[in-house]
């Protein structure tokens, strides 16, 4: 079985190499705008009056499908690739929680852009506090890197360099 | 747009099946957290190396196919929003209504 998915719009950001591409929205300041083709405008009725939404895209660069990968947070220890966010997955979806800045016509101006310039979009759902926010939450692997290394993890570690200045893939 | 821009349709494969005690739509919660009902994913043989240390986690993000939505939907597009031929799109964006192809929730591992 396969199913298919239908581009919406393309996602514009600054970034046009994957290097320098922040790994995670909430690190990212850069705006971005979404272009929501014509056909589809009709249905942003209504979204203006949500401060954040969810946008489902594909990871459009080329990379081999991997179901263990070292992720950029902790390049040492490979991670079950559903275990993390990482682009080189079974089906290449991407998920950013993105502020919403304005909307005009079939034009989305956004915040905090973590995809490469051109990302084709699949989907935008509003982000909506009392569906979507949880408590007394952990998070695996990343809250143990965390305590190892004593210190959360600040916005420069959460880029995809290699320590080594190697590409972290 | 960008130029050369693929607008290709996108294929995906399914990596599992979720199983719920919900048989039909109107028995289905419209959040996740309408529920406490526990239920299991069956992810295929072939991509189980790739949970590894899922453990750990309390809460995933679960996207699927939304296989049994009917055609209509309830967030109704207006008479002006054609419905593209692949009949995949013709929902709007303007809540998470179900009767969209692509969805996600959250589910606590």
């Amino acid at each position: 079985m396969e199913v298919r998915y239908t581009i919406i719009g393309i996602i514009h950001s600054p970034f046009t190499n994957q290097k320098d591409t922040p790994i995670q929205s909430v690190y990212s300041s850069a705006d971005g705008t979404i272009e929501v083709f014509p056909e589809y405008a009709d249905g942003l009725q209504e979204l203006e009056g949500f401060s954040h939404l969810i946008l489902l895209y594909h990871f459009h660069h080329e990379g081999p499908m991997r179901l263990r990968i070292a992720p950029y947070l902790d390049h040492e220890t490979e991670r079950g690739i559903f275990s993390t966010r990482h682009h080189d997955r079974p089906n290449r979806i991407g998920l950013s929680i993105v502020e919403l800045l304005s909307i005009s016509g079939n034009t989305i101006s956004i915040r905090g852009v973590d995809v490469l310039n051109g990302t084709p979009l699949i989907d935008i759902k509003p982000y909506v506090f009392h569906f979507d926010h949880r408590d007394n939450v952990r998070s695996g692997w990343i809250d143990r890197a965390d305590r190892e290394r004593q210190v959360p993890f600040t916005p420069d570690q959460l880029t995809r360099k290699h320590p080594s200045g190697k590409n972290g893939g | 747009m960008v130029e050369g821009m693929n607008k290709e349709p996108i294929l995906i494969r399914p990596i599992g099946i979720i199983h719920s005690q919900f048989r039909t739509r109107g028995e289905a919660p419209r959040q996740g957290r309408g529920t406490t009902s526990p239920s299991t994913i069956e992810i295929f043989p072939e991509y189980a190396p790739a949970l590894g240390t899922l453990a750990g986690i309390t809460h995933i993000w679960v996207l699927y196919w939304m296989d049994r939505a009917r055609a209509g939907s309830p967030c109704s597009p207006s008479p002006r929003m054609e419905r593209p031929q692949t009949g995949l799109h013709h929902t709007v964006s303007c809540a998470a209504k179900p009767h969209r192809p692509f969805y996600r929730d959250d589910y606590r591992s």
